[in-house]
């Protein structure tokens, strides 16, 4: 899980830091913060498995008040029986649109594992023992390029929590496909791979599906399953049967409805349920953003204890953004991050508190008072 | 898809209230898209069994409404409120009158209201109900952190509530809420 993470001249975080605990909610006014710490997240995500070089690192994520042409972002993360630590320190040539990678390091548990400076990666063993040194592009990171060995497990480990266990998502229903070409391990940023990724998990984990009926079967009476079907070629289609009124008899037992014939609300809670099934590994870090958006009011209380319990039971982690009364009644007093920034000034984060003694609102009316 | 619509409304003082409540209530077959958890005040000394008071009227006054406009028995509503200091009013004789006073009857035998009022605090139940072998009274502050009982505990004991037998129970409240268990249809 990801304890701690500080953020330096990247848009409005500078001298940015926010703690974490294994639930958290991050609340505050649009634009101080909140969805800017996820970009970050992704951004490393993206430098540590090699997705995408440093260009999430764009020259106009610079803070915009600072004169500084670096930025740093440093991560420490509680798994793998130690804690890692990650420093990364992206240098920008102003005006070009360039950047290169001045300083990257991993340690565990104190001891250096990796470290990269201008281009020079130095390698090291389990056992904090020296190993190689690379030369290579400073442009990008040498950590995805490193196989794994035996004498490198923990390194391993970091990577393939960043590529396996960290999601950081937005999902955006309206355009999610109901059609894959191929089975995908990762889901992407919005899910809009969904399906395909679904596939991937049906292929590696039938005990998911099973989860997953038995989710959506609570929540609609009328729910029978959901299907993949050949669609010409590799590809497969989503479906869902449905059950049929039972005055319908004679007719066929159950409808299907392709997933892009869901709703858009429906199609979120799919999604949303079958995240709820990672959450049960512990170390998996699951970040949402707005994970309301599209749902009816009934349907987020349900979803939300069971993440709840999801994250209580099995110690993973999860980052929630949100401005839902829901979420902010049942979050806020427990594991509420306020994210504010005065007069366009940096983000700053403190725990949430209700402000008022009398005791007579909820969370949600503190907070639309602004009185946390 | 048609969705399933809420049987039970709670209505509680605290995130703890709220875990032994569900957890009870899932025990006994209900799921979690047949029960609503009804938001809690932000903060305040107090103000979690304020809050249950004065919302207590208001939501008796609904569901009795519904089940008659539905001409249904299925619906029903549990209270948790904690009786914190003998100085305090009897919460049962204290919620009844609060009825009385805004012009509605007594809550009836037969209703679908049920009240568990642990004495102290919920903590005191769940310390008991974990292990039942280990020594405890209605007087000593079980939610202290050195008693180690806090939400997780409180989510098991819940469960640990829905079989439960009070025959040996040396805990008044906990058996005055065994007998309101029999309220949930």
């Amino acid at each position: 899980m990801i304890a701690r993470l500080y953020v330096d001249n990247y848009k409005c975080l500078s001298n940015f830091e926010c703690r974490f605990g294994h639930i958290n909610l991050m609340l505050g006014a649009n634009g101080s913060g909140k969805s800017t710490v996820f970009d970050v997240l992704r951004g490393v995500r993206a430098v540590v498995t090699g997705t995408s070089p440093i260009s999430l690192f764009r020259e106009s994520t610079l803070t915009r008040w600072q004169k500084r042409d670096a930025q740093t972002v440093e991560l420490e993360i509680a798994g793998g029986g130690g804690i890692y630590q990650y420093h990364l320190e992206v240098e920008h040539e102003i005006g070009q649109n360039k950047q290169r990678i001045q300083l990257e390091s991993v340690k565990y548990d104190g001891g250096l594992i990796y470290r990269a400076e201008l281009g020079e990666t130095h390698l090291f063993r389990d056992d904090y023992s020296e190993g190689p040194i690379i030369s290579g592009d400073w442009t990008r990171s040498s950590l995805p390029f490193l196989g794994p060995r035996h004498d490198n497990t923990r390194i391993t480990w970091f990577k393939d929590w960043f590529r396996q266990k960290l999601l950081c998502l937005q999902i955006d229903p309206v355009n999610v496909k109901a059609i894959a070409d191929e089975a995908e391990p990762v889901l992407d940023a919005h899910a809009l791979n969904y399906v395909g990724w679904y596939r991937h998990r049906v292929s590696t984990d039938m005990s998911a599906t099973i989860d997953l009926y038995n989710a959506l079967k609570e929540m609609y009476e009328e729910f029978r399953g959901l299907t993949l079907e050949q669609e010409g070629g590799s590809a497969q289609h989503l479906f869902a049967r449905l059950g049929v009124k039972e005055e319908q008899k004679g007719r066929p037992e159950f409808v299907r409805y392709s997933f892009g014939e869901f709703s858009e609300g429906e199609r979120a809670l799919v999604i949303l349920y079958t995240l709820l099934q990672l959450v049960g590994d512990p170390e998996t870090t699951l970040c949402l953003d707005e994970p309301d958006n599209f749902l009816s009011l009934s349907e987020i209380q349900p979803w939300l204890l069971r993440l709840r319990e999801a994250v209580d039971s099995s110690g993973s982690q999860s980052l929630l953004i949100s401005h839902h009364p829901e979420l902010i009644n049942n979050l806020a007093p427990r594991c509420g991050l306020v994210f504010e920034r005065r007069q366009n000034g940096p983000a700053r984060v403190r725990p949430f508190d209700a402000g008022t003694r009398d005791g007579a609102l909820t969370p949600s009316e503190v907070v639309a008072r602004g009185w946390e | 898809m048609r969705k399933r619509q809420v049987q039970i409304p709670v209505l509680c003082e605290d995130d703890e209230h709220q875990s032994f409540a569900l957890q009870y209530l899932e025990r006994r077959g209900y799921s979690r898209w047949k029960v609503r958890l009804l938001p809690y005040p932000a903060s305040g000394k107090g103000s979690g069994k304020e809050s249950v008071r004065r919302r207590y009227v208001e939501e008796v006054r609904a569901i009795r409404r519904y089940c008659q406009m539905h001409r249904s028995q299925t619906y029903a509503l549990v209270v948790m409120i904690d009786q914190d200091a003998p100085s305090q009013p009897d919460p049962y004789l204290d919620l009844d009158r609060r009825l009385t006073d805004a012009q509605l009857a007594r809550r009836t035998a037969d209703e679908h209201i049920a009240i568990f009022a642990p004495k102290y605090s919920v903590e005191t139940w769940a310390y008991h109900l974990l292990d039942t072998a280990r020594p405890v009274d209605e007087t000593t502050n079980f939610s202290e952190r050195r008693y180690g009982i806090g939400g997780p505990e409180c989510r098991r004991a819940g469960t640990e509530f829905a079989t439960y037998d009070p025959a040996l129970c040396p805990l008044p409240s906990l058996v005055a809420a065994c007998k309101e268990r029999q309220r949930i249809p």
